[in-house]
């Protein structure tokens, strides 16, 4: 996993429950790696799981919970570092369907061992959207709070419902998207 | 925040910095690797559009020049910095214009570009578009030096007219030497029907009788005595009655012969007005008895016949008439009719027999087969024999077959020829269509 993601993991932790505490969960996990995490780095998922399975303990919330809310943190973190990748749209709908297509790509052109998360898009209506969501990690959580994230940006409400998930034996996740007027 | 904590985030803060730092060099690196990599991808791509087989030029979408190749260059004689930015219709004034719907196509034209002189110079053009995210980044102009190619055009289409009048010549030349060798056979008959008219003549007994009469004169006054009392006189009668006999007989003879001569006159006639016939896609057709047609070509070669001592066998089956040019029929008959007399003539003391044979082959064809006993065919000239220029004639001309073989297949039929070799005689065959054919009237 990037080293971005576990900046912002940091900073999630940081500004939810203090700096102090995200030492202490430093010092509490048996990490992998021993330096510190730089945003351009790449560094063992297992580091990623270990820390947010301490952190739902230390701070009593479910990992799903954990996960959705370090979404909904992410996604205007990430469009301030690289708005280039959201600029443009002015809808969710379309920003979502490049995703796959557009920043995906540029991702992996920018960080050669990245491993990018696979969706398929079916498009039923114009309100709209199915997306198909397949990754190793099985992170369908942090998708559910990158969704929100996505509806807070462009100031759309988007209901969602996830009709399928890995994590109830599924091959992929499945959500259907609905978009406000 | 307590020192500690202070602390240990300005030194994990430390870290990150020389991480950082680390990961700059190695970007660093990898970047001035990938420079070195564009810089030679970079001379590679020079060194391709200046190899280029074509000119090129590469503009906006506004067509303004971006890029040009040596090329072309030289090609117009202007150097790569008169042309950037100047409008693509400059040098290529007719440049391709492209339909929105056209994204992908490519047009190729033959037109004109302009060299700094102001001359036009005819190029193959080949126009692309720069196609960047469903935008027309710009145009790529692909240009040939197409000169040479103009001229090896128009010296091609002066050869092809070349060869059509050539052709048409060897055509008309062809014809003229069929009519030439027809009429000649022909002409042998004419020849032989003069002579024979001529000696007839001479031998009329006109010098006889002049004799006679000045006889008969001389005794005008007592012409009862002279015929009842002269031993010559007492002659006469006899004599009258031998030269009315011979009177009559030659004057039938010569009667005969020039009516022979009359009807070969007319063959000739015939002959030389098929030429016209020839000039025409199809000759006039007209429903034909085989039997009849190889008949009259017998009577033009009866007197060879004859003198040769060649007995002629006739096998006609029964076949219906067939609709077809009687001229064009004709030559073939008379054609394979003089050969086979010609063969058995060169092949002395030897009985001669000339088969000709008319059937049906199969339900569709027709065949008509002239045999002889003559000198035969050598196997390695079967294959040949019919071809243009080709004879085993001290004075042929390899024509006749020739002309027959082209005359059979305009009757929409062939020709093709058998022998067992040398000494064995030979076979020649004249193969049509039935359905050229008509009802037999007669059936």
């Amino acid at each position: 996993m990037k080293g971005v993601i576990f900046n912002l993991f940091e900073g999630f932790v940081s500004e939810g429950w203090g700096e102090e505490a995200y030492e202490a969960l430093l010092d509490a996990c048996p990490l992998h790696t021993q330096e510190p995490f730089v945003g351009p780095g790449t560094y063992p998922d297992a580091d990623m799981i270990a820390l947010v399975t301490k952190a739902c303990e230390r701070f009593e919330v479910t990992a799903p919970d954990a996960l959705r809310a370090f979404g909904t943190y992410c996604f205007p973190q990430l469009a301030s570092k690289f708005p280039k990748f959201v600029q443009g749209y002015d809808h969710p709908k379309a920003f979502l369907m490049s995703v796959h297509d557009i920043i995906h790509v540029e991702v992996r052109k920018l960080f050669k061992d990245a491993v990018t998360p696979s969706f398929v898009y079916q498009d039923p209506a114009p309100d709209r959207l199915v997306i198909e969501y397949r990754s190793e990690r099985k992170l369908c959580y942090l998708m559910e709070g990158l969704l929100d994230g996505v509806s807070d940006h462009f100031s759309v409400a988007i209901d969602r419902v996830q009709t399928q998930c890995v994590h109830e034996g599924a091959d992929t996740c499945v959500f259907e998207l609905r978009f406000a007027e | 925040m307590s020192s500690d904590l202070t602390q240990r985030r300005l030194t994990r803060a430390q870290k990150k910095i020389e991480t950082l730092e680390r990961m700059i060099e190695d970007k660093t690196r990898e970047l001035f690797e990938a420079n070195e990599t564009l810089q030679a991808s970079n001379v590679f791509m020079s060194d391709v559009l200046r190899s280029m087989a074509g000119a090129l030029v590469v503009t906006d979408a506004q067509k303004n020049i971006e890029l040009t190749n040596s090329r072309l260059n030289s090609l117009l004689g202007y150097a790569e910095s008169e042309l950037l930015e100047k409008s693509v219709r400059t040098i290529l004034p007719q440049a391709g214009n492209f339909r929105a719907a056209d994204h992908d196509r490519i047009l190729e034209e033959e037109t004109v570009c302009i060299d700094k002189a102001g001359r036009k110079i005819p190029i193959l053009l080949t126009t692309s578009r720069v196609r960047s995210e469903d935008v027309d980044r710009g145009y790529i102009y692909v240009a040939i030096d197409i000169r040479d190619r103009k001229v090896a055009q128009a010296e091609l289409r002066e050869t092809q007219h070349q060869l059509v009048v050539a052709s048409r010549l060897a055509g008309m030349a062809e014809v003229a030497t069929g009519v030439l060798h027809n009429v000649g056979n022909v002409l042998n008959s004419v020849n032989v029907s003069a002579n024979i008219i001529l000696e007839g003549i001479e031998g009329s007994k006109a010098g006889a009788l002049r004799k006679l009469s000045d006889l008969v004169a001389q005794h005008e006054s007592r012409l009862g005595d002279f015929f009842s009392t002269d031993p010559k006189g007492k002659k006469i009668p006899a004599f009258l009655k031998g030269l009315a006999n011979h009177a009559e007989h030659n004057t039938a003879a010569l009667s005969d012969e020039t009516r022979a001569l009359i009807k070969n006159i007319d063959h000739i006639k015939t002959i030389v007005a098929s030429q016209q016939c020839v000039a025409r896609p199809l000759g006039a057709k007209e429903s034909l008895k085989l039997p009849d047609v190889v008949e009259a070509a017998l009577d033009m070669h009866e007197d060879s016949l004859a003198r040769s001592g060649i007995r002629v066998d006739r096998v006609y089956g029964d076949v219906p008439a067939v609709s077809m040019d009687r001229h064009k029929l004709m030559q073939v008959v008379i054609n394979f009719l003089s050969n086979a007399i010609q063969s058995m003539e060169a092949v002395r003391g030897k009985e001669h027999v000339l088969t000709i044979e008319i059937a049906k082959s199969g339900s569709d064809r027709i065949h008509l087969r002239v045999r002889d006993t003559g000198l035969g065919i050598d196997a390695e000239h079967l294959s040949k024999i019919f071809a243009h220029g080709f004879t085993t004639k001290k004075e042929g001309h390899g024509f006749g077959l020739h002309s027959s073989a082209n005359a059979a297949a305009e009757m929409g039929g062939r020709v093709y020829a058998e022998s067992l070799g040398l000494g064995e005689g030979a076979t020649f065959t004249l193969e049509l269509p039935a359905n050229g054919a008509q009802k037999n009237e007669a059936a």
